[in-house]
């Protein structure tokens, strides 16, 4: 069974007044336990409303989201429930941080769960060692650190809850290489430990080549693939023409194809490439 | 001839310690730079480098310590230069949102226009050419907050060269975007360096964007660490590693592969090249 | 939502309303609403409000968006009719306990709704075809008078016209913020009320803390682009008066010429 599906998702924008518009339709996607999947589409492709509907921000215009088999808008008294099970963490920490202390930051979460102090203090701890906070920080104002700490303490208040289903939305956006590398990695090791489905939402290929084993691809409010990693970046051509970028060295290998050379395409990372060139290399 | 010169520059930030006692956090030390006019120059760096500093002093928004900071003759630290500065000098920042004016696109592009109290009818008209220059003549009368990112963020430009400044410094403009803002943007400050002969200051974390520059400059700790073409700059791979910072996929894979004993005499800096290098190697 | 609420919108359009001078619009706009409060029985509001719908049909502006922007004031429309129903004077029509509504009493309900319906659409009319730049221009115009006692006509204008470019803006990142604390568990929908107004406090920081940002790198922003008040500026829009601005305010000096003849001839209700 499928963790999550959305089955004939279709939402609207300001339903009954003239600006009336259609934010996503006809989106049927699946995912899978443990599964680490990437959802790239440019601005206004549809990609953050179909994210908000996993975890029941939204409530779909028709169609079904379902959670573990469940109807996530059967029984609307528990909502919150999912919102608990599907960790969101939004683009811009700037957007959610608000406490004194980053501690209490981080326990925001917990606390909304209802859970008794020991128990809070643990995850806060625990998550704030998966993304490398340091306990000395706990006490200091979240407003004092850095663009990148901000950003791993928003993805720890997420992870405190413990969520069965991580998704980030954005992670990465406006940090440079060394902070994007480390909260690549810290996502990754993550995924590994605890096992848990991880929905990574990004415009960069890059990023998502490194990490997801399944892509999503949302253009004009719907999906236009929904694939492995290779399969979907050997539509280059389409991807650009959808406002989107295959990683440079696959776009290399693609030109290498289509100049008759019988080269792999599936090729992500300059590992695969190098590898790739020397197999080539060594048949010739 | 220089557009821009510092000189032995200086500059601290004024903060506070822990006993709300006055300290000084040194930035720059001893800066030389000199923009050469009609330069398209890309200025790189991790985040806390120093990079966003220099643009700030470039307009006089901040004024060197020690040292000087001449444009065109004018020194930042004349107060009664300032204006005729900042109209020689223009800036744009990373958050489109956060620097436009009026809530209709014509009329934030007129802001700076009517700020140097240039006539209604040459206002019209540098505002209608600007806009066409930038390619968003269509959306003058539209809402800046119906936008996209990188049609803000051209809207933003547009207002700038209505100014008709000589050089324009553009403090990681698309950190914000997704890649076909991006593109947009820098496709646009390409073509008013090539075609209008206006100087380009790109500051950027973003190696693709680095490399469509006449010079790049790497910054560290507040001093200058590499500085020459992307050619020459990106041929140290290693030093640029080890500054925190990305190499194109194309450079990185040739580089592997020269240590690999294969020789190559150029610098490969995108797929294009990297393609033409791997089939010539394939094929001989 | 917020976003449902139309009254202080702007609708393009390429209407005759649209194109007058901002100046006479707001002008007017005081001058029929003044004649409103003018009618004294109903063939003067009959004549006011049949103008003000003119003047609608000449916007272009279909008849369902003005109405939906009553809408919102339904509720205050009824209640103000409905207590002034009991303050009529002579023979009652229906009579309990200590409340009786007299014919007097339904004709004052009523003549008050309409009063203040047209006293919306009137005022929404101006909004809906006027661009908030365009109003807020038009106001530091009409105030330049005022710079002779050091008021400072040109920073309230400037105040009002970023305000007025930030509240989609800032509309737009209190539902981001809500969205984000709601993602980890943030309750806004149940409990008591003051349960609900702390559950504000996750949403009003994070919006302080941003507005404060932005206003800092406007400010910077602003100061690149030359900005140092409104001393030595030019404005590129000029205002300027037509044809259409003349005969409207022709059309309206005839209107309160026929209420001001109605009033004396037919008296109060």
């Amino acid at each position: 069974m499928s963790q999550i599906v959305c089955e004939n998702l279709k939402y609207l924008y300001s339903v009954g007044t003239p600006f009336e518009s259609v934010a996503i339709d006809d989106v049927n996607i699946s995912i899978e336990k443990g599964e680490i999947v990437g959802v790239i589409g440019h601005t206004g492709s549809g990609k953050s409303t179909l994210i908000q509907h996993l975890n029941a921000l939204l409530e779909p215009y028709s169609g079904k989201v379902f959670l573990n088999g469940k109807d996530v808008w059967e029984n609307k008294s528990e909502i919150r429930s999912v919102r608990f099970a599907v960790g969101l963490c939004f683009q811009y920490p700037e957007y959610q941080i608000f406490e004194e202390t980053v501690f209490k930051e981080i326990s925001f979460g917990p606390k909304q769960m209802g859970l008794d102090e020991k128990e809070i203090e643990e995850r806060v701890y625990e998550s704030a060692d998966f993304v490398g906070i340091n306990k000395e920080l706990m006490n200091k104002s979240p407003f004092d650190l850095s663009g990148g700490q901000k950003r791993r303490v928003a993805i720890a208040s997420v992870i405190a809850m413990r969520p069965e289903v991580l998704v980030l939305d954005e992670p990465c956006a406006g940090l440079d290489p060394a902070g994007r590398e480390r909260i690549l990695s810290l996502i990754k090791s993550y995924q590994q430990k605890m096992g848990n489905t991880v929905i990574l939402v990004s415009h960069s290929m890059e990023d998502v080549a490194k990490l997801a084993q399944k892509v999503i691809v949302m253009n004009k409010g719907r999906v236009a693939f929904q694939s492995s990693v290779s399969e979907v970046f050997s539509h280059a051509r389409e991807l650009k023409e959808m406002g989107l970028n295959v990683p440079q060295i696959t776009e290399v290998f693609l030109k290498l194809k289509k100049r008759g050379i019988d080269c792999r395409t599936d090729i992500y990372t300059v590992e695969d490439a190098y590898n790739e060139i020397k197999r080539l290399k060594s048949l010739s | 001839m220089n557009i821009i010169e510092f000189n032995n520059v200086d500059f601290s930030y004024v903060s506070e310690d822990e006993n709300e006692k006055e300290i000084r956090i040194p930035v720059l030390k001893n800066l030389n730079l000199n923009i050469e006019k009609g330069s398209f120059t890309a200025i790189l760096g991790h985040n806390g480098s120093g990079k966003s500093t220099i643009a700030k002093l470039t307009n006089g928004i901040l004024v060197p310590d020690k040292g000087s900071v001449v444009v065109e003759g004018m020194s930042t630290s004349d107060e009664d230069k300032i204006f005729d500065i900042r109209a020689k000098v223009g800036m744009v920042f990373q958050n489109p949102d956060n620097q436009i004016v009026s809530s209709i696109v014509e009329e934030d592009v007129a802001f700076g226009c009517e700020n140097l109290g240039i006539p209604p009818e040459e206002c019209r008209k540098r505002v209608d050419d600007a806009l066409e220059t930038v390619g968003m003549s269509e959306f003058a009368l539209k809402s800046p907050s119906k936008l996209s990112g990188g049609q803000k963020q051209r809207v933003a430009v547009a207002g700038i060269i209505a100014m008709k400044p000589d050089c324009i410094v553009l403090d990681e403009p698309t950190a914000m975007l997704d890649p076909s803002g991006r593109r947009e943007v820098i496709q646009t400050i390409m073509r008013l360096n090539k075609e209008e002969g206006i100087t380009i200051v790109l500051i950027t974390h973003y190696m693709d964007e680095a490399v469509k520059a006449d010079r790049v400059i790497i910054f560290d700790g507040g001093e200058i660490k590499l500085d020459g073409t992307p050619k020459q700059v990106f041929a140290e791979s290693d030093k640029v590693k080890a500054l925190g910072l990305d190499i194109p996929q194309s450079t990185q894979l040739v580089e592997m592969m020269k240590k690999d004993g294969f020789s190559c005499d150029d610098v490969i800096l995108d797929a294009g090249e990297c393609a033409d290098y791997l089939e010539n190697m394939l094929r001989s | 939502m917020i976003s449902d609420i139309t009254i202080g919108q702007y609708f393009p359009g390429n209407s005759p309303i649209h194109k007058m001078d901002a100046r006479v619009k707001i002008v007017l706009t005081f001058a029929v609403i003044i004649t409103i409060f003018l009618c004294r029985n109903f063939a003067s509001l009959a004549l006011v409000t049949f103008s003000i719908f003119g003047f609608v049909a000449l916007s272009k502006i279909k008849i369902k968006t003005v109405l939906k922007g009553i809408k919102p004031l339904i509720f205050i429309i009824a209640v103000t009719a409905f207590i002034n129903l009991f303050y009529g004077t002579g023979e009652p029509v229906a009579e309990f306990w200590i409340f009786k509504i007299t014919k007097n009493g339904i004709m004052n309900a009523v003549f008050l709704a309409v009063r203040i319906i047209s006293l919306v659409v009137a005022s929404s009319l101006l909004t809906y075809t006027t661009t908030p730049t365009a109003l807020t221009y038009a106001i530091e115009r009409l105030l330049k008078p005022l710079t002779y006692l050091k008021v400072d006509v040109h920073t309230f204008a400037m105040t009002m016209t970023i305000a007025l470019r930030f509240i989609p803006t800032l509309v737009e990142e209190v539902e981001k913020i809500t969205a984000a604390q709601k993602s980890r568990g943030a309750d806004m929908e149940s409990g008591n009320l003051i349960k609900r107004v702390k559950a504000l406090v996750p949403v009003l920081i994070p919006l302080f803390v941003s507005s404060f940002r932005r206003a800092n790198e406007l400010a910077y922003a602003m100061e690149c682009r030359c900005y140092r008040g409104g001393e030595g500026r030019t404005k590129m829009k000029q205002l300027k008066m037509k044809t259409g601005d003349y005969f409207s305010i022709f059309v309206v000096v005839l209107m309160i010429a026929g209420v001001i003849l109605l009033n004396i001839f037919i008296g109060k209700i």
